[in-house]
């Protein structure tokens, strides 16, 4: 989706954010998310949930099934509220990915099987 | 597919009918020798002698400057003097001379190439072309596409809902007699960009198996579309040939290579792997630094060599797809094949370039080539136009420098994620924390996807394009792929000397034994050490190790 440079301003004054971290955000949303869902969901669940959980940070158990917990909790608030937390994007507009989403990045990135 | 839209249409084919064919050769002015109307033509002095005139009709202390022109194909003798008109006509005033002395020195010693206009007359026995214009052209022509004519075409393109890249990329454009892959076709329009600096210069390399349309590539797409040239395989393509030599009839001339001769175009080199080590190792630099050096007697020459260079083959003989690793299939490029690849900035290595699936679309095209389809008026019209116009379009938009630095943070961010990962390590031998040269060609490639669009500024839709390619290129590389036999320049001939050495001389006291047994250069001695197919003891014996076969075609990994 192509959002011009008026509407990404009116974006800026709107938010904290500068310019520069909201067309990172635009970047990252349209062009590493993608990769991300088609990478972490090629993963069955139980290893999904390893990598999400490291992912998320500061994940606690739930529930009786933790799995399937995690399940409700994508199923809620999407792949990218996992995504979100797992990148940081600096006023510049540099970023850094966590590994884990690096070396989850679909059939188009290089994945290390290591992780 | 949709259609093209009608106006879009249109409007490419009004402003590709303005455009006038201008050649760059000497090919005119060499047909107009028997005659004597006023030709232009350009090309490069390769020659300069200034001598006097001893002629009383010429008048006192007169010179003549006698040099000659080639383009690589053709070369012309020229004159320019300044004597009096009864002795001989176009006399020129002593400061045009000069001046005519210093582009041309210019052009002999700096590669540069010159634009001159004359006629031909008969000099004593000769005959010369008079020359009485000169200027330097500084390598890239102008586009025939204005800037009014490049708004239009944008807001057109905006108005339809596409972009120039689209539209260049389109099976009804640029691409009717080959069916290629997306990442193919980005690949080479991106090479048919014309590099203005060193850092503009982008080198593909694509190995892949026999059959797979790489020459007709070249051929149907991309020299109908710009200047390139193809280099000869093997021993036709030797060093004098592409780099330019000292004439041996004239030590005072160096003629013209074929590298320098298409500065600021392309040059594709088909069946790499034919071409012998040397011929790699005096690429090195001209790939680096868009010119080459050169020392003969006491000319010291620098021709400037900034081109995009094309490097398509096969893999060696010896490739087996499941049992080796990538790697393996780069193997031609020899000792050299580290800083060979350093210096591509795309490469593909796959056996299909276009995949199983697209055998249909494949043969479809041969089929319509062979029968001629695109000959037919009403096609051959309209790839024509698109021909025509995108050829402009490329000049044109080759000149534009979308700037960098706004948007270095996420350049950087994006190639320090794909550079921390192992296999890029392992891809390119990085020895340091990072690989300048290849964050070179990775910003490169996202300053030449903005000019793709005819874009003036950098967005991520360009860093992405260039990341998707760049990973790619890397993936076909990476997969399955542990350091190898190229490292060590591991070619079927050592092979074949190791075979040797295994049934003839497993163990031996000495070089010189082993030599006795099986013919072999220290070279190629020095290899097999390196390799691991030969363990040298510090006391002298040798043995030939007999697992070292089987790593190789194996595809292992070396460990020294």
């Amino acid at each position: 989706m192509k959002i011009g440079l008026e509407k990404l301003k009116e974006v800026s004054n709107l938010s904290n954010e500068t310019m520069e971290a909201l067309e990172t955000w635009q970047y990252l949303r349209s062009s590493y998310y993608p990769r991300f869902v088609e990478g972490i969901t090629q993963l069955p669940w139980d290893q999904r949930f390893e990598v999400l959980k490291i992912i998320h940070g500061a994940w606690e158990d739930r529930g009786e099934d933790p799995v399937e917990a995690m399940m409700e909790y994508v199923f809620e608030k999407t792949y990218f509220a996992l995504f979100c937390k797992g990148v940081v994007v600096n006023p510049n507009g540099s970023f850094k990915l966590h590994n884990l989403i690096s070396h989850n990045l679909g059939k188009v990135g290089i994945c290390d099987e290591r992780f | 597919m949709e259609p093209i839209a009608k106006e879009l249409y249109e409007y490419v084919k009004s402003c590709s009918n303005s455009f006038e064919v201008i050649s760059t050769s000497l090919e005119e002015v060499y047909n107009q020798m028997l005659f004597a109307d006023e030709v232009e033509g350009s090309g490069f002095c390769i020659k300069i002698n200034t001598k006097g005139i001893v002629n009383e009709k010429a008048g006192g202390g007169r010179l003549i400057i006698d040099f000659t022109v080639s383009d690589g194909e053709y070369s012309i003798p020229c004159v320019v003097h300044n004597a009096e008109e009864v002795y001989l006509e176009g006399a020129m005033e002593k400061e045009e001379m000069t001046n005519f002395l210093k582009i041309l020195t210019k052009s002999q010693k700096q590669g540069k190439r010159v634009e001159l206009k004359g006629k031909f007359i008969n000099y004593g026995k000769k005959r010369v072309w008079l020359c009485s214009k000169v200027r330097i052209d500084e390598g890239l022509k102008e586009s025939q596409l204005n800037d009014g004519q490049f708004i239009m075409f944008k807001s057109l393109c905006k108005k339809h809902n596409t972009t120039p890249m689209e539209l260049m990329m389109r099976d009804d454009t640029l691409w009717a007699e080959l069916f290629a892959k997306d990442f193919l076709k980005k690949a080479v329009l991106l090479y048919c960009l014309n590099p203005l600096q060193k850092q503009d210069m982008i080198h593909i390399g694509i190995v892949s198996s026999h059959g797979e349309g790489k020459d007709h590539l070249v051929e149907n797409v991309i020299q109908k579309l710009v200047p390139c040239r193809m280099a000869g395989s093997g021993k036709m393509a030797t060093i004098p040939g592409l780099f330019g030599a000292m004439s041996g009839d004239d030590l005072n001339a160096i003629e013209i290579g074929l590298l320098p001769k298409m500065n600021h175009e392309r040059v594709a080199v088909s069946e790499f792997q034919t071409w012998n080590d040397d011929t790699f190792g005096e690429l090195m630099n001209m790939m680096a630094n868009g010119k080459i050096e050169m020392q003969k007697g006491a000319l010291d020459v620098q021709r400037q060599t900034v081109l995009n260079l094309m490097f398509m083959g096969n893999p060696p003989h010896y490739y087996d797809e499941d049992k080796h690793d990538k790697k393996v299939m780069l193997d031609a490029f020899g000792q050299y094949t580290f800083q060979i690849i350093s210096r591509l900035t795309l490469i593909f290595t796959q056996l299909s370039l276009s995949g199983d699936s697209a055998v249909q679309e494949i043969r479809n095209a041969i089929i319509s080539s062979m029968d001629g389809d695109f000959k037919k008026e009403s096609v051959k019209e309209s790839l024509e136009v698109w021909r025509a116009f995108f050829r402009e379009y490329l000049r044109y938009v080759s000149k534009m420098k979308p700037l960098l630095r706004d948007y270095i943070p996420r350049i950087n961010s994006t190639y320090d994620e794909i550079e921390a990962r192992p296999q890029f390590q392992n891809a390119f031998c990085i020895r340091t924390a990072t690989d300048n040269r290849k964050y070179q060609e990775f910003a490169n490639l996202v300053r030449a996807f903005a000019r793709l669009q005819g874009d003036e500024r950098i967005t991520w839709h360009h860093l992405c394009e260039a990341r998707d390619i760049f990973e790619l290129s890397l993936q076909t590389l990476t997969e399955e792929f542990p350091l190898t036999a190229m490292i060590e320049g591991i070619t079927p001939e050592i092979i074949e000397i190791y075979k040797q050495l295994v049934a003839k001389c497993p163990m031996a006291d000495n070089i010189k034994e082993l030599k006795s047994h099986v013919k072999m250069t220290n070279n190629q001695l020095d290899i097999l050490i390196r390799s691991g197919a030969i363990t040298k003891f510090n006391d002298g014996p040798m043995i030939v190790n007999e697992d070292w076969i089987g790593k190789v075609e194996g595809g292992e990994q070396f460990v020294q």
